[in-house]
């Protein structure tokens, strides 16, 4: 038995062109639609928007994360790079729930690390405001009570007339945990 | 007028014998496996980094070295298709665009080589390269012209800035050397959560020469895509001809400038594959473009500036 046969796959080759052309355009409409429904970068998504906007995830795009303990100190968190990276590509409700919900159930300890918090002068260089100790989800050490979580999303602009740099924040996420 | 011709012709005929070796060359091979074969060479080299990917590739390519029909198997293709497709959708936050154009590039090889008839595997390869080309310039056109940080020439500002690539036309233009440094600490600084930054603002002293310059490769940049999109629409001889020439033009400005190897490939095969049977000789044009394009990655910049 000859499958497809010739007639058909005669016709299957004639149309099968167009697959590309519709699968391409479909991501590429896609990546538009969630570029204004959720605030894809541009840089992703298969959009051809390269260079194209200042929004690179890891270069203009941030996420802040922040907890606090029982003794009121606000401790700055680096961890879950792929799920912090998925917020800066896409900032949509769903990936910031996903990471708070993450944030809120991982038992966090105090590390042995201490986090220099800084404060930025005019002539660009830093000086130091006080240490923090480093939360960390790994290890043995002391759990932390946690109190509160802050998530902040945000991003870079540039402000073309007076040639400022200037981080603004879109999105936050504020959980308590004695509520 | 007569002068200019009079040039070409000269360097015409001086080029003749290169012309006349590479045809001897490339005539043993068809059409869609020379397509077939650079394609193999750009994911050997800038396909994706992962083992479900690499291996494939590689296995085809040792089995292509030494015998030839393996480039023209669908079934490889598919399995190569299949590799870039999972790797797209399962890392598309991590994925860049010219690999999305990666994979439908390799569904479109595997396409033409399932097709038995010639001429179908002809015009399937012809429409798919001509569609990649103008969805790709089309959909930079859009994205730039919609985009507030691309039109107001904040983007290549800043980019120049930051990206090590474009140091030396820093250099040429005489912008302050600490000037890079001091934006990329501005920018990380923005980023940082342990940093404190007053109103979350930071002056840039970027002179006019900057900003000038960076607003007319933002005018160049989206003029030329704009351009290439509408020639490369029209089907006649003279507006394909613009078109090839003016695309060599984009590639060799760009990538000796920014030298994105993988994505700038990908385009020479495509304009290669639209223009060998047409245009044969500047269908060679795009072979030697890709030779430059591994020249402008070496490190001549840090030797000259």
């Amino acid at each position: 038995m000859n499958f497809p046969s010739s007639a058909l796959r005669s016709r299957i080759e004639r149309h099968i062109v167009l697959i590309i052309p519709i699968v391409a355009t479909l991501i590429f409409l896609n990546q538009i639609y969630r570029q204004h429904a959720h605030d894809l970068s541009v840089w992703k998504g298969g959009g051809m928007g390269m260079f194209a906007a200042l929004d690179r995830p890891r270069g203009s795009r941030f996420v802040k994360m922040y907890i606090t303990d029982s003794e009121n100190i606000r401790m700055p968190v680096t961890a879950f790079d792929e799920l912090t990276y998925r917020v800066q590509v896409e900032p949509s409700e769903k990936n910031l729930d996903r990471l708070l919900s993450k944030m809120v159930n991982t038992q966090w300890r105090y590390s042995h690390q201490r986090t220099p918090m800084l404060e930025r002068q005019q002539d660009g260089s830093h000086s130091l405001l006080h240490y923090t100790p480093k939360p960390t989800p790994w290890g043995r050490n002391e759990l932390i009570d946690v109190q509160t979580i802050d998530i902040e999303y945000g991003q870079i602009y540039f402000d073309v007339e007076n040639k400022i740099l200037e981080g603004k924040m879109i999105k936050e996420r504020h959980y308590e945990f004695n509520k | 007028m007569n002068s200019i011709s009079n040039v070409l012709d000269n360097v015409n005929s001086k080029l003749e014998p290169a012309f006349k070796t590479i045809e001897e060359h490339l005539s043993k091979w068809t059409h869609l496996e020379l397509v077939s074969m650079l394609t193999l060479i750009l994911l050997l080299f800038h396909g994706f980094v992962t083992k479900n990917f690499n291996y494939p590739v590689q296995l085809v390519f040792l089995v292509a070295v030494f015998y030839r029909p393996a480039l023209s198997s669908s079934l490889a293709w598919g399995v190569i298709a299949l590799a870039a497709s999972y790797e797209v959708m399962n890392f598309w936050h991590h994925t860049a665009n010219h690999k999305f154009l990666t994979a439908y590039w390799a569904w479109t090889l595997c396409i033409c080589h399932w097709c038995q008839d010639e001429k179908y595997k002809e015009r399937n390869l012809m429409v798919s390269a001509r569609f990649l080309i103008m969805l790709t310039m089309a959909g930079a056109c859009i994205q730039k012209l919609m985009s507030s940080s691309y039109m107001d020439g904040s983007f290549f500002e800043i980019s120049l800035l930051t990206i090590p690539s474009f140091d030396f036309l820093l250099q040429l233009i005489g912008v302050d050397a600490s000037l890079p440094s001091v934006t990329k600490s501005a920018l990380a600084d923005l980023r940082s959560a342990s940093t404190v930054v007053a109103q979350s603002a930071i002056s840039i002293p970027i002179d006019a020469t900057l900003s000038i310059v960076a607003m007319a490769i933002t005018v160049w940049n989206l003029l030329i895509q704009f351009v290439l999109e509408i020639l490369c629409f029209c089907r006649g001889d003279r507006f394909q001809l613009m078109f090839h020439w003016l695309f060599l033009f984009f590639i060799q400005t760009t990538y000796i400038a920014a030298p994105f190897v993988g994505f700038g490939f990908l385009i020479c095969i495509w304009c290669y594959t639209i223009s060998a049977k047409r245009f044969p000789r500047i269908s060679y044009l795009y072979l030697a473009s890709m030779l430059m394009m591994i020249i402008y990655q070496s490190p001549w910049r840090q030797v000259l500036f």
